[in-house]
């Protein structure tokens, strides 16, 4: 079956209180969402509350949901909602004004192919708080600066800034991995 | 430099964590037997809210023709009628009654909304005070400061609506909206 058509199938039967197709949801956008949040509040053990609260927040709304489709979309926004009004309680973006003695060449070979996922994990979670949280949500959940700047109350400068401090704080520590 | 970030968001997928305690899904499952109850009860519980909300806007409107007047009172004994304190609050509160936004986003605005109810009743403390102890100047500094940190708190309110319906407008849920009740 098609996977939309899927969704919107357990969508309906969530919709008359059917714990099973609920499963099948958790099952299906878990992993997704655990690692959107975790890269946000890198503290799992945060994350899993964020992720319990989330998914019983979208069961109990459920019926709001119209286009059933959209089920994912709808969740990561509340889960992405929740990490970033659990970080507001304790976040401090570090300043960066050592972006500019971070000298990365704009071209260079692909050094990173033979990089193990494992590791570019553990070093995306060692980046800083505030530009890890700019990384995730610009370069892998796809906000833009304007966006970024709305949720998190920063400039869009600040968030551009941020963004381009942690790719390069990021490759730096890969490439001196891979030396 | 875009080479390093496209091959980053392309593999998405493998930077997702592998495995997943167990107990995150028992914690949702537990707690998602109570939180669905029978239709008629939520009727009902909507059909007195409605009887609450409907008593609370007449008692409201009573309330607030009344305040309006001692608003001015106060306002004119303290010679604060230049900042228009009383036009503006009124202004902000009609624009803000009548915005909506998702159902399942009010809890958001809810806090601020307690803040501004919060504020309602605090003018109810000066002008007791000012019935008891005549007009003093330290009243009128703090009725300043007052109707400063209100008008704030509103624009905060619209603020956070345009940015929750910024959202809803780019997601498009669906989700019924509903009125502030301001």
């Amino acid at each position: 079956m098609n996977k939309g058509i899927y969704i919107v199938a357990l969508v309906s039967k969530v919709k008359v209180n059917d714990l099973d197709a609920m499963r099948a949801l958790y099952d299906g956008f878990a992993k997704e969402m655990l690692s959107t949040s975790l890269r946000i509040t890198n503290s799992m053990a945060d994350t899993q509350d964020i992720i319990q609260e989330s998914f019983l927040y979208s069961y109990q709304k459920i019926e709001q949901l119209q286009d059933e489709a959209k089920y994912g979309a709808w969740l990561k926004r509340i889960v992405i909602n929740n990490s970033i009004k659990f970080i507001k309680q304790r976040r401090s973006f570090d300043r960066i004004d050592t972006v500019n003695n971070l000298c990365i060449e704009e071209y260079e070979k692909p050094w990173f192919y033979e990089l193990d996922f494992e590791i570019i994990k553990q070093q995306i979670q060692k980046l800083p708080d505030g530009c890890r949280e700019i990384f995730s949500l610009y370069l892998l959940e796809e906000y833009t600066h304007k966006e970024i700047a709305m949720l998190l109350d920063v400039s869009v400068s600040n968030s551009k800034s941020q963004y381009r401090y942690a790719i390069k704080l990021l490759r730096k520590r890969l490439k001196h991995l891979t030396i | 430099m875009k080479e390093f970030e496209n091959y980053l968001k392309a593999n998405k997928q493998k930077l997702e964590i592998d495995q997943i305690d167990e107990s995150i899904w028992q914690g949702i499952a537990s707690q998602i037997a109570p939180t669905k109850k029978r239709s008629y009860k939520k009727l009902t519980c909507l059909f007195i809210a409605l009887l609450v909300l409907l008593l609370g806007s007449f008692i409201f409107y009573k309330i607030s023709v009344k305040t309006e007047t001692l608003e001015n009172r106060v306002i004119a004994q303290f010679d604060l009628g230049q900042y228009n304190f009383v036009q503006q609050v009124n202004y902000k509160r009609q624009k803000l009654a009548k915005e909506t936004i998702p159902a399942d986003q009010l809890e958001r605005v809810q806090i601020l909304l307690q803040q501004l109810a919060f504020m309602d009743e605090q003018f109810h403390d000066y002008t007791d005070y000012i019935e008891k102890n005549g007009y003093q100047k330290f009243i009128g500094e703090q009725i300043l400061n007052f109707y400063t940190s209100k008008i704030e708190l509103l624009d905060k309110i619209q603020d956070e609506i345009e940015k929750i319906n910024y959202y809803e407008e780019k997601i498009q849920t669906s989700t019924p909206k509903v009125n502030i009740q301001i």
